[in-house]
């Protein structure tokens, strides 16, 4: 289940690649983190901390893409909301994906697109359950624009 | 705020990004890993060392902006673009909206956030389009070309340009009382109607200034809490709307 927060205090907000950077041990590049990495950046993960890329070539872990160093960090570290702003609309699948087996937080105050996917949500200001896109954006437009319905 | 500016970054391993900007801010979204923060990276390097393998051509200069030394920048430089990655805190407080509004430079904002106190234009909205190692711009949203009347219709407006709407489509033009309201505002089948610039108070400030100006003491005097009737109904013998302004001010 992930609980999703639109808000939150400016001290609360991670900024996701310096807290990766800072943050990330080898128990973190799992199989997630290579999936995250092979679907999100289109790279292979292919030793501890190096990246091949077909664009950049042979990188670092700390040059993935803000997306997927998010997805990584909202599997292996409870500790933090992670930040899903840092999370294009691509990421949106496996976000989803990761809701149906852990359970994480994240801040998320864009509209994120979830289309046909399937996913346990909480709506951390509601206590709204949603699984699927249309309870999502109706939550997010509840907060964003006080609309009735 | 209207400008043009052409950026060619690259660096020595052929990762190229070329578009052009045209206003004050520029923002820069879409899926992730397109570029977005090698991007940001690449200006990054460019700035912190002599020999970074980084060249950037452009007629102003270009530059990371960060977290520290922000305030500083944006009171003392001017005529520099900078740009601003996703993890840049002040983003959205009013501090840099405050300061990024009064300063003399434009802006590449990288982010998805909506930035209420940041008056960009849903035309200066792009995604990283990607082919290799080169990189362009591509707009999110389409201009818009034509007005489509809907049930419901809410302006910013309060004053004259609300009255200006509800004489073409009557009661069912409501406002927002204001364009931070405008948003929040109608359901999914209402027309929202605001300036193409989000906030728009430049623009909009700007124009009815001009408009206030040109028609002072004349019968065509405009004044923003109240529409003068010479906007809303036919007056000139031409038997269309008004065209005060290629009459040299002279109404019949």
């Amino acid at each position: 289940m992930v609980k999703v927060y639109f808000e939150l205090p400016d001290e609360e907000i991670i900024s996701t690649s310096k807290y990766f950077n800072n943050s990330y041990t080898d128990d973190w590049l799992d199989d997630w983190a290579k999936k995250v990495i092979r679907q999100i950046d289109n790279s292979t993960l292919i030793s501890s901390g190096i990246v091949d890329s077909p664009i950049l070539g042979p990188i670092t872990i700390r040059e993935i893409s803000g997306g997927a160093k998010a997805l990584i960090t909202m599997n292996s570290d409870a500790s933090v909301i992670s930040n899903a702003n840092s999370c294009g609309e691509n990421c949106a699948g496996l976000l989803a994906e990761l809701s149906l087996k852990k359970n994480f937080s994240i801040y998320l105050s864009y509209p994120m697109e979830f289309q046909a996917y399937t996913f346990d949500m909480e709506i951390a200001r509601t206590g709204k359950i949603c699984h699927k896109a249309e309870e999502f954006e109706k939550e997010y437009l509840l907060w964003r624009q006080n609309m009735t319905f | 705020m209207e400008t043009k500016h052409d950026l060619l970054i690259q660096n020595k391993r052929d990762i190229q990004f070329k578009f052009s900007i045209r206003r004050k801010f520029t923002v820069i979204r879409g899926n992730s890993a397109t570029g977005k923060s090698t991007l940001f990276q690449m200006v990054s390097d460019a700035n912190s060392s002599r020999q970074s393998g980084v060249t950037i051509s452009c007629d102003v200069p270009v530059k990371a902006l960060y977290e520290i030394g922000f305030k500083y920048e944006l009171e003392n430089e001017s005529g520099n673009i900078y740009i601003l990655d996703e993890d840049f805190g002040p983003l959205k407080s009013r501090e840099f909206a405050a300061k990024a509004l009064k300063s003399e430079n434009c802006f590449i904002l990288i982010t998805r956030e909506s930035l209420a106190s940041i008056p960009y234009s849903y035309k200066e909205i792009y995604n990283i389009k990607t082919s290799g190692k080169y990189h362009s711009l591509e707009n999110i949203y389409p201009e818009y070309d034509s007005f489509h009347e809907c049930d419901y219709m809410v302006t910013e407006d309060e004053d004259a340009g609300l009255e200006y709407y509800q004489s073409l489509y009557g009661d069912k033009v409501k406002s927002s009382h204001g364009n931070s309201n405008l948003s929040k505002s109608g359901g999914p089948d209402t027309l929202l109607i605001g300036d193409g610039c989000a906030i728009g108070t430049s623009t909009e400030k700007y124009c009815s200034e001009l408009l206030s100006d040109l028609t002072r003491n004349t019968s065509a005097q405009y004044t923003k809490s109240k529409l003068n009737s010479c906007y809303l109904h036919q007056c000139c013998c031409k038997g269309t709307k008004c065209d005060f302004y290629t009459r040299s001010k002279k109404i019949d």
